[in-house]
């Protein structure tokens, strides 16, 4: 038993692997002959774990991932618990569907960041792909749980059909938040068209600028209180930048969306003279 | 020449008056027979329970449906993937995806995985039976046939309008032939076609379709007659009107009595088994369903039974469809198959905690448990409707198992269970010969299969072998040995082999004089050209129809 399993990328990435087999929780349990031995799918073909990464330490529920992973996909897949660090970039559906754990990026994600994910916290220093803490294709719900935290930008519908838990970036691409059932997205900066189209329940923050469809009705201006202790709490947990202005901040609320039931909120931020 | 001698299980063969004696099952070729030489080899069953192969006579496995679902939810497909088996006969073992609606191959590794050999799909439009068949061919082990939807068929009201009723009986055989059908089925008899026509309820069975003399009564009554002219092995298979609707138990009983004393099979009774008021009160009406069946031998039926969890609602009822789309508000799929049916799909999801689907689980349950015939009531989920048949050995723990049974009655919700036979209290507990009779001998003498659901000398040797568990959901989960057509392809729990399966279809006879006017319909009407309707190059030999 190690204090932590260091797998370390041997050569650069030619192509798209799959690697739903790492996820600490389960690396926990083996032993570094095991996790060598793990099965990585390059097309229809496996590849041992250890012929792609060198393994250092077992038996340890940290796990540190080096080298250039944006081919690497599927990493954290079903993750229940445990650390996974990864330095550089990493490739698409990080943590899909984790229920517990953190994941922490140096670099940026691919496309389906945590989706479905119903535990857990996903921190990426870099910007995030499409889709972020959405759902499966096809499915009616996205992430059920769970916090997801990205410092840089996020593509399309990051957050899209969310239906619990929390997704902070610092811009969306377009149609954020779209048909979410319940949760929060905060975004500190702008927010791209089409944010929180559908939304039967839900709350979209807007610290930035943000176009407010016309399904969503103007409600009233206050200061939400609920909101200043998540701003304070994420801003403590994660060492987010989060200003003073925002915590104690006024808000317009937009009800909406109105072709749905209607029963969600844009929060736009009101800067003070 | 494989021979294999079985000893030392404990054989339930209802069909054959077997229960439970130990005694060998001897194989050749693929059928068993009465003996083999002292040398034949042997498989030890010593403890065992030996039963013929599964026959479901009711699931959706193969349809243009089928298809559909699959391609509603791919969803299921990323939380289900299933691996290619790991097999030793030298076919070509494929991945798949589960989920309520499996993909064609892991349908049929799953199937044989539960002891299952012969599966019958429901509900095929005549016009996609070509895609049936197709699917059929990717389905390995299971033996295969269907049932062809001919209850809204614009051709054959056009008879019944005219009162041409041997031209309509010669429509029906030749679409039987031309599709290599193994029966009729019927669903919704006339409201699908009034559904496309914007009418959402068929109020009675003497409703006008169209014509004022074509009505879901004269629907049934002229498909009935021509199953049992045409000597058909299965009777008319139906889908009553008002699926799923509150009080709808009076058609139900309505459309039994109007083929009182031909042959009918009426299937997913569970459905059709309400009591109450549309709209107003909802509550079970299986005693009179089951009290109905009980005392009339000429009627079959299967329970179509809900197990709790995902399901996919996949049906020829688009109106259903319809109903459970805007109840539930998730995504669905609504098409119209010109001149012949409907096709409706919604996946959902039967919660115990939900007063409606906890009085259909109960509505199940008290018909399986009320009746008094078991060839007659056989087991069926609709798969997948009523639940996927992975459910189907929790479905027998709970027929054979009261303690389990009353403890899950318990945890339900009990909003409509007041008066409820099953609320009050029903002592029956399944036998294995029962279970036999409804899961095997059953089906196969509804069906009219002779060579299936027994072991006899001259049966198809489909076997399956259990080890015996006191939890019997797990015995008939992961049976020891299963043998299709002799060939053992599940050793020791293991999926070993996956040989194909045969086709189950008839080609009865019909008048030439049919085509002259089915030719000007076509004509006329049809997207497609008479020549190009017909399946061509069916393999295996037609089951035989005609007087007995």
């Amino acid at each position: 038993m190690s204090d932590r399993i260091t797998l370390t990328l041997r050569a650069p990435l030619a192509r798209a692997l799959d690697a739903d087999a790492i996820a600490p929780d389960r690396l926990a349990a083996l032993s570094a002959r095991e996790i060598s031995a793990l099965e990585l799918w390059d097309g229809r073909t496996v590849v041992a774990l250890g012929d792609v990464f060198t393994v250092s330490g077992d038996r340890s529920p940290s796990v540190l991932l080096e080298g250039d992973l944006a081919q690497l996909h599927g990493v954290g897949t079903l993750m229940g618990g445990g650390t996974l660090e990864i330095t550089g970039s990493v490739g698409n559906s990080l943590g899909a569907r984790m229920r517990g754990g953190a994941i922490t990026v140096l670099g940026s994600a691919g496309d389906d960041a945590g989706s479905a994910m119903a535990g857990g916290s996903i921190v990426v220093a870099g910007n995030v792909g499409d889709r972020a803490g959405g759902a499966l294709q096809g499915a009616s719900k996205g992430m059920t749980g769970g916090e997801i935290i990205v410092r840089g930008s996020t593509g399309v519908e990051a957050g899209a059909r969310m239906r619990r838990g929390i997704l902070y970036c610092a811009s969306t691409g377009a149609g954020a938040g779209a048909g979410m059932i319940a949760g929060n997205l905060i975004v500190s900066g702008t927010i791209g068209d089409g944010a929180g189209a559908g939304n039967k329940r839900g709350t979209i923050v807007a610290l930035g600028p943000v176009r407010v469809p016309p399904t969503y009705a103007y409600a009233c201006t206050y200061r939400p209180p609920h909101l200043s202790l998540m701003l304070l709490s994420l801003r403590k947990r994660f060492d987010l930048l989060v200003d003073d202005a925002h915590v104690h901040g006024l808000f317009k609320r937009y009800s909406g969306d109105l072709a749905e039931i209607g029963k969600g909120e844009i929060l736009e931020w009101q800067a003070t003279r | 020449m494989t021979q294999l001698r079985i000893t030392g299980g404990a054989i339930h063969d209802p069909a054959n008056g077997v229960d439970g004696d130990v005694r060998d099952i001897c194989i050749s070729d693929g059928r068993i027979v009465a003996s083999l030489p002292a040398d034949a080899p042997v498989l030890n069953a010593s403890g065992m329970v030996i039963m013929a192969g599964g026959i479901d006579i009711h699931a959706h496995v193969a349809a243009s449906s089928v298809t559909l679902g699959r391609r509603l939810l791919p969803e299921e497909h990323t939380l289900d993937p299933a691996a290619a088996p790991a097999l030793e006969d030298g076919t070509i073992p494929r991945s798949g995806t589960g989920g309520t609606v499996p993909s064609t191959f892991t349908t049929g590794y799953r199937y044989a995985g539960l002891g299952y050999t012969t599966v019958f799909d429901a509900a095929v439009a005549p016009v996609s039976a070509r895609q049936t068949h197709a699917e059929f061919d990717d389905t390995p082990i299971i033996d295969g046939g269907f049932f062809t939807l001919l209850g809204n068929d614009e051709y054959l009201h056009r008879q019944i309008a005219a009162n041409e009723l041997g031209r309509a009986k010669d429509y029906v055989a030749w679409i039987l032939k031309s599709t290599g059908a193994y029966a009729i089925k019927v669903v919704n008899p006339g409201g699908v076609e009034l559904w496309k026509r914007n009418v959402r309820e068929v109020k009675t069975l003497d409703d006008p379709v169209g014509a004022s003399n074509v009505t879901p009564r004269r629907i049934l009554e002229v498909l009935a007659s021509a199953a049992i002219d045409l000597g058909l092995p299965h009777p008319v298979h139906i889908h009553c009107n008002n699926l799923g609707v509150a009080g709808n138990v009076a058609m139900t009983l309505e459309s039994m009595r109007a083929l009182e004393g031909r042959r009918a099979h009426f299937t997913h009774l569970q459905f059709h088994s309400y009591g109450g008021e549309r709209g107003k009160s909802w509550s079970s009406a299986a005693r009179q369903v089951a009290e109905y069946v009980n005392s009339h031998p000429e009627v079959t039926g299967d329970v179509g039974q809900v197990m709790f969890g995902d399901a996919t609602t996949l049906t020829a009822d688009g109106a259903v469809e319809y109903l459970l789309h805007t109840s539930t508000g998730r995504k669905w799929i609504n098409a119209d198959i010109e001149l012949e049916t409907g096709c409706g799909i919604v996946p959902y999801t039967y919660k115990d905690k939900a007063a409606v689907a906890s009085l259909q689980w109960v509505v199940g349950l008290e018909l399986f448990l009320l009746s008094t015939d078991p060839w007659r009531m056989v087991l069926s989920t609709d798969h997948p409707n009523g639940g996927s048949f992975m459910s189907y050995p929790d479905l027998i723990r709970l027929l054979m198992d009261r303690a389990y049974r009353d403890a899950k009655l318990k945890s339900v919700n009990q909003k409509m269970l007041a008066g409820s036979a099953l609320a009050d209290g029903i002592a029956r507990e399944y036998t294995l010969n029962e279970i036999a009779i409804i899961t095997r001998a059953g089906p196969a003498r509804q069906l009219g299969l002779v060579h299936k659901g027994h072991l006899g000398a001259g049966a198809d040797a489909d076997i399956t072998i259990y080890s015996r568990d006191a939890n019997f959901a797990k015995m008939f989960s992961t049976p020891r040995f299963v043998l299709k057509a002799g060939t053992l392809v599940v050793e020791e729990g293991q999926l070993r082999r996956a040989p194909a399966g045969k086709r189950i279809y008839v080609q009865p006879g019909y008048d030439d004089s049919l085509m002259r006017d089915l030719g000007k319909y076509f004509e006329a009407y049809s997207a497609i050209q008479l020549a190009n309707y017909p399946v061509t190059g069916l393999r295996d030999t037609p089951m035989p129809t005609g007087a007995a």
